[in-house]
């Protein structure tokens, strides 16, 4: 086999798994000369994971095609060690990190963003009402406290979707007026670690700001009223207005595209055309709206990551929804839902979104209901990743503790997404609703102290944040 | 009909769509043009063209491989393409290894795609599963790594 031309073992090495890879570079000094080639490794990553749906943790930012042969041969081995550890019923937490809590705060909102960094606000729970926004950064080996901000106005805050280092700014945050605030790397004191880059002074109008990508902002005014708008152009606003129900209902998430806007309300889900940069817009109404059959008391949408190929760019993915229904009573059903929001598959792209050119199939599909028991009064948060990971917070403890009066776990659901067939329609899944438990408990605790969760999916990572103001980072890989 | 003649000199006359196959034959076709030439190919031996010319014949109304591998085949297509060759297949490639490189060095010669997949599957068939010491003696390779050498790619390989 050593007389074939390179080319050609290189072919062979191609119809073979990493074990047979690694067990041939043992054999002599050409086939290990041979298993260094980057060729070799960029391979078998698009094979067994990128075309996988797998995600890659610890990329640290950088693409795949800036990686040596070396780097590529352990991204692809960080990614199966995740995705099997990820995946196993009780996976290992590899790493724990404890942030030091602000004195007497409690955690009311925790995000993770790329690189490694935590976003978390914490409220002061005495008399005065004081918020504390903080980044970190939770790589190994020590976390360092990156900036810190006193609010003491707070009105409501957005991580930038497209990243920290958009030029935008990280934050957009109201005290009591529109801040938007970047993060100085370079600042030495974490008191000036966040700067502010714009103050828009419109507390008429702001009572809450539901999203931030780019420079683009979703704000509420005082009558709950949403308005969607760029920060570089505060003068030109679109509300998006639903004259069909009676009283706009609380925002729960919401997902933005270049060309739709979807809101997820407590009563509906709803479908906004996003106008061309051109058209001078004030009011937009939604070109389809789904009425839910109960109130959402929790719920989070995320668009689906699909195998990256070259035919598929620039078409649509599906959204998956996890959420949790409301009752007539004052607490929560012991029940998760998981919708799927399915692409239209007559959907024209060139021409623009309309009631009769939607680019999902409406309703969404209720793919599973999960059982997820919340105690009376017991606080329960959920994540949902793109790669299929739906993680949550609930009281199910009776399997680990003798009692069932106190104690919380974090339980997740992975349900990879079906890989698509040949005209890249999803494969029809049963009509029948599957009726489905957690698949994987991360962690639990004889207590009920978590608050917020928070969820990075390709790093493997979560975030909890508890009534005592205190962060646990846990790592899986 | 096209006229082909291999390395060792003997003739074949072979139907122009199995001919063709071979991309190296269909461009030589384009070039000469319309004409009774035969079409010498001077990397194949008659034992060896027997085994393509075999392969080319039964897999004559074969669609034609994708370029993009990756590209829009069912996830089951994809699955039977890639675990199992069929019952045919699986006894056309089991000949000796010297044959079997021989083939591979004819289609890729003669660039045959399908042909050179395939016999590519093959040998990483061989290769599957098995540790190093049985991996040498299958294609009778001399371990020439020093001892330090050995035990360092050894370390290297635990570590990842």
């Amino acid at each position: 086999m050593t007389n074939l031309p390179t080319d050609i073992i290189r072919l062979v090495f191609g119809h073979l798994n990493v074990t047979d890879i690694v067990n041939l570079r043992l054999v002599c000094r050409e086939f290990y000369d041979l298993s260094k080639l980057r060729s070799v490794w960029d391979a078998l990553l698009r094979k067994h994971v990128i075309l996988q749906n797998i995600p890659i943790p610890g990329l640290d930012g950088k693409s795949v095609d800036s990686l040596t042969a070396l780097e590529l041969e352990e991204a692809l081995h960080r990614a199966l060690r995740l995705r099997r550890n990820w995946t196993a019923e009780s996976p290992t937490v590899k790493r724990t990190l404890d942030l030091d809590a602000i004195p007497n705060h409690r955690i009311v909102a925790l995000h993770l963003l790329s690189v490694g960094k935590l976003i978390s606000l914490s409220m002061f729970y005495g008399r005065e009402r004081m918020f504390v926004v903080q980044c970190w950064d939770v790589r190994p080996p020590t976390p360092i406290l990156l900036a810190s901000k006193t609010l003491d106005r707070f009105g409501g805050m957005a991580v930038n979707k497209t990243g920290m280092h958009s030029r935008e700014g990280t934050l957009a945050i109201l005290n009591p007026h529109l801040e938007v605030l970047w993060l100085d790397l370079d600042s030495t004191d974490p008191a000036n670690g966040f700067r502010n880059s714009t103050t828009i002074q419109d507390s008429d109008v702001t009572n809450g700001i539901h999203f931030f990508s780019g420079s683009t902002i979703l704000t509420k005014d005082t009558h709950g009223r949403l308005f969607f708008w760029d920060i570089n152009n505060p003068q030109r606003r679109a509300q998006l207005q639903n004259t069909d129900l009676a009283q706009p209902t609380a925002l729960l998430d919401v997902v933005v595209t270049q060309d739709f806007i979807l809101a997820l309300r407590v009563t509906t889900l709803e479908l906004y055309a996003r106008p061309p940069p051109s058209q001078n817009a004030t009011v937009l109404e939604p070109v389809f709206t789904h009425t839910w059959p109960w109130r959402v008391d929790v719920g989070t949408m995320t668009i689906r990551q699909r195998p990256t190929r070259k035919t598929m760019e620039n078409t649509i993915s599906g959204i998956y929804i996890v959420m949790r229904f409301g009752s007539y009573f004052p607490w929560a059903i012991n029940l998760l839902h998981h919708y799927e929001i399915r692409t239209n598959p007559l959907f024209l792209r060139d021409s623009p979104i309309s009631s009769m050119n939607l680019p999902y199939e409406f309703p969404p599909v209720l793919r599973e209901t999960i059982g997820s028991p919340v105690r009376l009064h017991a606080t329960s948060d959920l994540a949902i990743g793109p790669y299929g990971s739906a993680i949550w917070t609930d009281s199910h403890t009776e399997d680990y503790f003798d009692h069932a009066d106190h104690g919380q776990r974090l339980a997740g659901r992975f349900s990879p997404y079906v890989l698509s067939t040949e005209d890249d329609e999803e494969v029809e899944l049963s009509d029948s609703v599957a009726t489905a438990s957690a698949t994987s408990v991360y962690a639990y605790h004889e207590e009920d102290s978590w608050v917020r969760l928070a969820f990075d999916e390709t790093e493997g990572r979560v975030a909890l944040g508890r009534d005592d103001g205190v962060v646990s980072v846990l790592d899986f890989v | 009909m096209v006229i082909l003649i291999t390395s060792d000199n003997v003739k074949y006359v072979v139907e122009k769509d199995v001919a063709e196959l071979s991309v190296l034959v269909k461009n030589m076709l384009e070039d000469i043009g319309p004409s009774d030439e035969p079409i010498p190919l001077h990397n194949v031996t008659s034992t060896v063209f027997n085994k393509v010319l075999e392969y080319c014949i039964y897999h004559r109304n074969d669609p034609p491989p994708s370029d993009d591998d990756e590209g829009c085949a069912s996830p089951l297509h994809k699955y039977l393409a890639s675990h199992i060759c069929s019952e045919w297949d699986q006894r056309f490639f089991d000949v000796d290894q010297a044959l079997l490189f021989d083939i591979i060095l004819a289609a890729n010669y003669l660039d045959i795609k399908t042909l050179l997949d395939d016999a590519c599957k093959a040998v990483a068939h061989l290769i599957q599963g098995k540790s190093t010491e049985e991996i040498r003696g299958i294609f009778n390779i001399v371990n020439d790594f020093t001892p330090e050498e050995e035990a360092r790619v050894k370390k290297e390989n635990v570590s990842s």
